[in-house]
């Protein structure tokens, strides 16, 4: 049952362009309409100043912040993301990877692998978190972020508007469009198109889960099934 | 009025305005179609921000050396100075780094554009470790026309056939169009984050002073665009119209209003007067919607007066 009397800090979420990888796509760069779980759990990290060394985890990928997990951890941040624009996209080529000197003569000595990459339009979300803990430590960094937002690649980058704490049955936390829902395995196939909104490097795939929109989703309050965890290691 | 910047150490970002004309020419073209990028829905012709990227890297250089730094290096120079394209090996070769973390150090664009340094594999010649970096500077607006363009078609003929496959003079010669950008005036909003900043000049050649850099930043722009500006089919024809920067105070209350939102579309835009008439109701707006007031401007380069005419 959802708790209407339990703080919540609610903010939109918006970009001139969004480009949530989807780990179906390699090279396309077709985008997601929703962000992954990590990805909203990267936003918090990155607006309380969370620091990446840009070196390679052991793992693969590149090392996560330990005071960013440790935060996670202690804070347990639970999110909600809704799209209340109309999905649209934008598709851009671009080119990419370049390499001259390395490849073979016989190979024309020098390549450039072009990239359609296809956004998503001017998106903005309604975003909720409620966590157990850090409420205005997590308020005021979202009024100020430390480090730049991006919105799935670092040359979307988006705008936290609006950062305050309403409690969950708070008519402002209701949209005129659906509140994501979230599964651990992939959904039904009758679902619509944004069942496909996994998000994350395929390493990600088993703690991000699937987000989605079922056919018969309407608008409404939030509720304690859209309720869904961060990605944490 | 051109000012120096002065940062308020309470606010993370700066915002920057640039705007440049360009005038019969072909601004960044999709490498696909080869054709200039437009807008279906609002006629603007718009630039990716990896070209406008590129553009500044060009900036930063004579920049650098008049902010007192000697030989200073752009990582991502796709030609050496004797014209020759680059590989990645060669590129760090010629930095001559011990390790990833130095190439940030020592190149000017880096610590505000990012980069990813992928080990090339089997290459014992460079840094054996990968690394990346976020940069400080990103777009929040890429660049596009604020108006309604016009574009029109060139023809061009070939003044002599071409062999065919089989080595024989073709019948005719050979013949194209292509699209040119009448005239349009390009905005663009850039967002420099202070502590990413702060954090990437940590140990730099240059010094670790992030107003030094902003003040890098601008020049550079500018420069880009007006001094050192290139000759390329797509670089040429462009020209810098007007720079300014703001911290805005509460930036959670901005209202993220875009270039393609305020788009000019009563008439297709094709010359500085109508440009700057049309700015006029435009402008002053969107700066509000940014936070930008004269309390928060850290720095504006106008000498044209376009600015100050269409916010006066």
């Amino acid at each position: 049952m959802p708790q209407n009397n339990q703080k919540v800090v609610l903010f939109e979420l918006f970009g001139e362009r969004a480009l949530w990888q989807l780990p179906s796509e390699a090279l396309a760069r077709w985008s997601a309409a929703l962000p992954a779980p990590s990805a909203l759990a990267g936003i918090l990290g990155a607006s309380l100043g969370f620091r990446q060394s840009g070196r390679p985890a052991k793992s693969g990928g590149w090392e996560t912040s330990q005071d960013w997990l440790s935060w996670i951890e202690t804070a347990c941040p639970e999110v909600a993301v809704a799209l209340v624009t109309p999905v649209k996209r934008q598709s851009m080529n671009t080119n990419g990877l370049k390499t001259p000197a390395e490849l073979p003569a016989s190979s024309g000595g020098t390549a450039t692998l072009r990239i359609l990459q296809t956004f998503l339009e001017e998106p903005r979300y309604k975003v909720a978190v409620r966590l157990d803990k850090g409420e205005s430590e997590l308020i005021s960094a979202l009024k100020n972020p430390k480090f730049p937002i991006y919105l799935g690649n670092t040359h979307c980058c988006g705008k936290i508007l609006n950062p305050r704490v309403v409690l969950a049955g708070d008519s402002s936390a209701e949209t005129h469009a659906p509140w994501a829902l979230w599964s651990a395995s992939l959904p039904d196939a009758e679902y619509n198109w944004c069942s496909r909104m996994d998000i994350g490097g395929s390493q990600r795939l088993k703690n991000d889960g699937y987000i989605h929109l079922p056919p018969d989703s309407t608008a409404g309050s939030l509720e304690e099934k859209h309720w869904f965890k961060t990605w944490a290691e | 009025m051109k000012k120096q910047p002065q940062l308020d150490p309470t606010k993370n970002t700066v915002q920057i305005l640039f705007a440049f004309e360009a005038i019969e020419s072909r601004p960044n073209l999709d490498p696909y179609g080869a054709g200039l990028r437009r807008d279906e829905d609002t006629g603007q012709v718009l630039t990716s921000d990896v070209h406008l990227k590129h553009h500044i890297r060009r900036g930063l250089k004579p920049a650098a050396e008049e902010a007192g730094m000697e030989a200073p290096e752009i990582f991502y120079e796709k030609k050496d100075e004797n014209g020759v394209s680059r590989s990645l090996v060669s590129r760090v070769e010629a930095l001559g780094v011990k390790s990833a973390e130095e190439i940030l150090k020592t190149c000017v664009d880096l610590p505000l554009f990012g980069f990813v340094y992928a080990k090339p594999s089997g290459s014992k010649k460079v840094p054996g470790e990968s690394f990346q970096k976020n940069g400080a500077c990103n777009t929040l607006l890429a660049p596009r026309t604020f108006h309604r363009a016009k574009v029109l078609y060139v023809g061009k003929n070939n003044a002599f056939t071409q062999k065919n496959e089989a080595g024989e003079d073709k019948a005719a010669s050979g013949s194209a169009i292509s699209d040119v950008l009448e005239y349009g005036m390009f905005l663009t909003l850039l967002e420099v984050n202070i502590p990413a900043l702060t954090e990437n000049i940590g140990g730099h050649k240059l010094g670790d002073d992030p107003e030094k850099w902003v003040e890098l930043l601008l020049s550079g722009i500018w420069k880009a665009y007006s001094s050192h500006r290139m000759s390329s089919n797509t670089q040429r024809g462009q020209f810098a119209s007007f720079l300014m920067a703001w911290q805005p105070t509460n930036p959670e209350e901005i209202t993220p209003t875009t270039l393609k939102q305020i788009c000019y579309n009563e008439a297709a835009v094709t010359n500085v007067v109508e440009a700057r008439a049309a700015l006029k109701g435009i402008l002053p707006g969107f700066l509000q919607d940014w936070k930008w007031s004269p309390e928060t401007e850290i720095y504006r380069h106008d000498p044209r007066g376009i600015l100050a005419d269409a916010t006066k």
